[in-house]
């Protein structure tokens, strides 16, 4: 304080300060009761706000949880698939049968005399072993291939000849007697592996020549090898074989070789692949990620008390009513009637975004968010207008609505009410939820070209985020109960729902497949907050909806 | 680590006890200080039940905003800053002290003395109640609480001038007051 103002300090405000200083005045005996239930409201709004900002922090942890760990399977997924040879990538876009085994090759190729294409086989199935061996060097693998045709074709000698069909036997040698030279590409060729009697009936078209002629046999059987491989084409240049002979035999071999491929074809039809995929693909991969969304019809099951004015009608010296003349009692009448009639679902939707873990073969944990907008709507002619007092003003106001909102509680008590019947308009009724479901999934296999069908049930969190009641009069105001207004709303803030759906899916590919079929979902509660405060008993929601899904296969190899 | 610690005060006790939340140290700070805070409050109001409204505010901002307090002052003087400016933010809501075109007329302060011994508190409360709440609000500031002027501006929202010129109003309506209640008193002797 400036010595200026303690100068202009006179002895008026010296005795009041001394005299109001330290003055005492008893307050109110409730003063203290007062504060004390204001404190405890104050630590239950924070407790609320709390355990709100926790439930949201835990969700939002969950999403990230469940979208952080499908992004850790998906990349580990395509690690695992990213180190594969080029040599093993260029096999798999060979021909189909290079996915046999080496082993089974030559005994296919071994009782069908000299075919072409099963010695093809043999070959491009010892190239891809040999290039899985040695993936940078694959000229030296085609060698390597045309010796192993070599090798197979010792089938076709005759026993005696064939007990040396351990040994390799070079193209260039003229004669098979003297092939002594070992070559490991015969364990791959299996040639030794062949039992006795199915070499004795390996023949070749030539072998009925004499002896003489089997090099020769050999050595057009090798020359034609290749040229087959580059897209069968006939070799110009024949040695030791009449042209009528070769055509013969080229003829017969690419016949027997179309036969082959039909009947491979047909019995083991195209979809074998895919199917082969979709086998696989459960096997190797758990996790999985995908939507869903789909139309649904809502019940929102709200009940409106069947004697609502004689309630309110009451006007005695125990609990005063609000008053209203008997056109208005019997427009009330009406208008409940007409909610009970008139009232039908609107169009409703969920999404869904889900991850699912394969626990089993065939079970499977589903979890996710997802967003629902249930809608209902009611056909009404009928605007109900409550007159109120403000407690502390005893200012006048109206309260204009329909029948919905007077019904949701019996805490209303509006000094007099008019019900009046204009133009029929529609109500909306419209309840946004964020959906959290947990559930299992059970699938199973319809045939064998990809479908399968699919029963599951699911236990979800549902969180009312608006709910909103407009209409299409002007009449009456929108109500809309959010977050952000601070209106105090009478739906439930956090309902269960138990989710029960069956369908049918379809593999599309090897990762990516869709599934449709209905979807039920039955609400734990009712949609009021305080089903005892409201004037009619309340009932619990449902939907009955469609769920179309489309689902990716996390970590799928890649064929 | 300390071997020997300081004894906590009881203020320090209460402090710390209504910084936990317990309602038991909260009420023993309301028990302590409800009286005089009482007295500050109906200073400042128009009426009593303004008063306690003032009051139930202010020591609900006490408890919330205890831990902030930090003990450079005793806490009786924290708890009653804290019931001026809600007073104070009180007044302003309901609009009772916006000033309209008010002459800056400061008038001398007299060298007259004054001896309100013979005043009971109710009668000063009355008095002080009475003046229009602008004026109140700037004598119970610069008179008792003893904030400047210049201060007394900032908190309220006006110049210095109008807070001088308000000041000289209300020690002028007091000063009027007490002569009214002396010739009172001096007519009541003589008739006796």
């Amino acid at each position: 304080m400036s010595s200026a103002n303690k100068q202009e300090r006179g002895s008026l405000e010296e005795q009041f300060r001394s005299r109001m200083q330290d003055a005492e005045v008893s307050p109110a005996p409730d003063l203290w009761s007062r504060i004390d239930h204001e404190l405890t409201v104050n630590e239950s709004r924070v407790y609320k706000e709390r355990f709100i900002m926790y439930r949201q922090l835990a969700a939002a942890c969950f999403v990230l949880f469940m979208l952080a760990g499908a992004l850790l399977y998906y990349q580990v997924g395509n690690q695992a698939t990213q180190p594969v040879a080029p040599a093993e990538q260029q096999m798999a876009t060979n021909s189909s049968s290079s996915s046999s085994t080496p082993a089974t090759a030559p005994v296919k190729a071994a009782p069908t005399p000299g075919t072409f294409s099963d010695q093809a086989q043999t070959g491009s199935a010892a190239a891809g072993t040999l290039a899985e061996a040695n993936t940078t060097d694959r000229s030296a693998a085609a060698d390597e291939s045309t010796n192993r045709l070599a090798a197979a074709t010792i089938g076709a000698v005759p026993a005696k000849n064939r007990a040396v069909a351990g040994s390799a036997i070079p193209v260039s040698q003229p004669d098979a007697g003297v092939q002594k030279e070992d070559l490991p590409a015969l364990a791959i060729t299996g040639g030794t592996d062949q039992p006795a009697d199915a070499q004795e009936q390996v023949q070749l078209p030539g072998s009925a020549e004499t002896e003489g002629n089997r090099p020769k046999e050999q050595s057009v059987v090798v020359r034609q090898r290749l040229p087959e491989e580059k897209g069968l084409l006939l070799p110009k240049n024949i040695e030791g074989l009449g042209e009528t002979q070769y055509k013969t035999l080229a003829a017969e071999s690419m016949l027997k070789k179309d036969e082959k491929q039909e009947a491979l074809q047909n019995s083991l039809g195209n979809s074998t692949k895919k199917e082969q995929a979709i086998a696989s693909a459960g096997s190797n991969s758990r996790w999985s990620v995908g939507m869903a969304s789909g139309p649904s019809y809502f019940n929102q099951n709200i009940g409106l008390p069947e004697q609502m004015m004689p309630a309110v009608m009451h006007n005695s010296f125990a609990a005063a009513g609000p008053t209203a003349d008997a056109f208005s009692a019997r427009n009330m009448e009406s208008a409940r009637e007409e909610y009970d009639d008139n009232t039908d679902a609107a169009f409703s939707y969920g999404m869904e975004v889900r991850a699912g873990f394969r626990l089993t073969k065939k079970l499977k944990l589903l979890s996710g968010l997802g967003f629902i907008q249930n809608s209902a709507r009611t056909k009404t002619s009928f605007i109900f207008r409550q007159f109120w007092f403000k407690p502390t003003t005893r200012e006048p106001y109206e309260l204009v609505s329909t029948i919905f909102m007077p019904s949701l509680t019996n805490g209303f008590s509006p000094d007099s009410i008019a019900v009046e019947q204009t133009n029929p308009f529609y109500v909306n009724y419209q309840y946004r939820q964020i959906t959290v479901p947990i559930g299992l999934q059970y699938e199973g296999k319809i045939g064998s070209r990809g479908w399968h069908w699919y029963a599951s049930g699911a236990l979800a969190a549902n969180f009312l985020t608006e709910s909103k009641i407009t209409t299409t009069s002007d009449k009456v105001p929108d109500f809309s109960y959010n977050n952000n207004n601070g209106e105090v709303s009478p739906f439930r803030k956090v309902q269960f729902s138990s989710n029960i759906g069956a369908g049918i899916g379809k593999q599309i590919t090897e990762s990516v497949s869709v599934v449709v079929g209905p979807e039920f979902r039955s609400y734990l509660s009712s949609m009021l907050a305080n089903p005892d405060q409201a004037l009619a008993p309340q009932g619990k929601p449902y939907s009955i909806g469609v769920n179309l899904g489309v689902q990716y296969l996390l970590g799928q190899e890649k064929k | 680590m300390k071997l020997f610690t300081k004894p906590k005060s009881d203020e320090e006790k209460l402090i710390e006890g209504c910084i936990a939340g317990k309602r038991e140290m909260q009420r023993n700070l309301y028990d302590l200080y409800s009286k005089k805070m009482m007295a500050v409050c109906l200073r400042y109001a128009p009426t009593n039940f303004e008063a306690e409204d003032i009051m139930q505010e202010g020591f609900i901002k006490v408890f919330a905003n205890i831990q902030n307090f930090k003990r450079d002052c005793p806490l009786e003087f924290w708890v009653r800053r804290i019931m001026v400016n809600t007073a104070l933010k009180h007044l302003r809501q309901k609009s009772l002290l916006t000033v309209s075109h008010e002459t800056e007329e400061v008038a001398s302060i007299s060298s007259e003395t004054y001896n309100l011994t013979g005043y009971s508190m109710d009668e000063l409360m009355g008095m002080i109640q009475s003046l229009a709440p602008r004026y109140q609000m700037v004598f119970n500031l610069y008179a008792i609480e003893g904030y400047n002027h210049k201060e007394i501006g900032e908190m309220m929202g006006i110049s210095e001038g109008t807070s001088k010129s308000q000041y000289s109003r209300a020690r002028a309506i007091l000063q009027d007051m007490l002569a009214r209640q002396d010739h009172k008193f001096k007519e009541h002797v003589i008739s006796k």
